[in-house]
């Protein structure tokens, strides 16, 4: 079972049986934001409140698996209180170690985006490293992300 | 498809023609055939009793191992049902117990099945769905049971 026990770290199912940050904030001033896999039924909800460019307050809500669940609980506890640049920065990050590089795709600098993550701390995100093994595992990891990222993309536009 | 193509442009042929584009699926066709004929030598009352007597023996098997700790979806009654068992266990992700029977080499299907109207009366997000057919035995099913075991004592709380 090494494998299992590379996807499922101690501190993901820790994250999973307990989860951060969860519940609702009034809207407004909070953004309230779905995310959906329509394939697996998995569900983030972000509840996200953004001051003067810092991410004061954050909760989730929603089900799905140990993985889309424990992952969105450790980002909710790594970005509350952080400044929007600095988010955006974990999120590029937290992709990279998803293996997914959106900034390659539109054709980027790959060596302009590993300088940029270059003593990023990713902390206890790391354990999710093990999902890149199993690459249909990879999508319930970056869900909430996803769904961050899109809430970060409604405030600054 | 077409009726004729020159340099400058093609003309379509008339409905139901034009609908019909590429090689027909012959080799689909010649697979089917003799499906229909591996079935047939078989009987299809024996292959619906080795279905129903292969559910009788696992919803027996599933229920003297884990009681009311697996929710089993469907009648009760072997008789009353196909060849595929749902189940879910109380606080572990329909996903994450496939993943684990996964490795144990228990091929299962995990998600709402295509049937989310269901799951929402059901009051679920998922399921975990095994399925037997005229190439499964008893020792699948053992194996089945087996896997859940690993699976329910990893995700123990």
């Amino acid at each position: 079972m090494s494998g299992l026990q590379d996807l499922y770290r101690e501190i993901i199912l820790d994250h999973y049986r307990a989860p951060r940050n969860r519940g609702e904030l009034p809207v407004p001033p909070a953004q309230k934001l779905e995310g959906f896999n329509p394939l697996c039924g998995d569900e983030v909800v972000l509840w996200l409140d953004v001051e003067d460019g810092v991410v004061t307050d954050v909760k989730t809500g929603g089900q799905g698996c140990s993985i889309s669940q424990a992952s969105t609980s450790m980002m909710s506890a790594a970005i509350k209180g952080k400044p929007v640049a600095e988010v955006r920065t974990l999120i590029r990050a937290f992709k990279a170690l998803m293996s997914i590089h959106e900034s390659k795709l539109e054709g980027a600098d790959e060596t302009d985006l590993a300088d940029e993550l270059e003593g990023v701390r990713l902390g206890d995100l790391e354990a999710l490293q093990g999902v890149v093994k199993f690459p249909v595992r990879i999508k319930c990891a970056t869900l909430g992300w996803n769904v961050l990222q899109q809430g970060l993309d409604e405030t600054e536009a | 498809m077409i009726r004729d193509v020159t340099t400058e442009g093609f003309s379509t042929n008339d409905i139901p023609w034009k609908f019909e584009a590429g090689t027909p699926a012959i080799v689909e066709a010649v697979g089917m055939g003799a499906a229909v004929d591996y079935l047939e030598a078989i009987g299809m009352d024996a292959v619906r009793e080795h279905e129903r007597a292969l559910t009788e023996y696992t919803l027996g098997a599933l229920r003297d191992r884990f009681g009311d700790r697996l929710h089993l979806y469907g009648p009760a009654n072997a008789d009353d049902r196909g060849g595929a068992i749902s189940f879910l266990f109380d606080g572990i992700h329909a996903h994450d117990v496939s993943q684990v029977v996964d490795e144990e080499g228990v091929c299962v299907r995990a998600g709402h099945h295509c049937a989310k109207p269901l799951m929402r009366v059901l009051g679920i997000p998922a399921t975990t769905r095994a399925s037997f057919g005229v190439y499964n035995d008893r020792a699948d099913a053992d194996a089945l049971v087996d896997a859940l075991v690993k699976a329910e004592s990893f995700f123990s709380l």
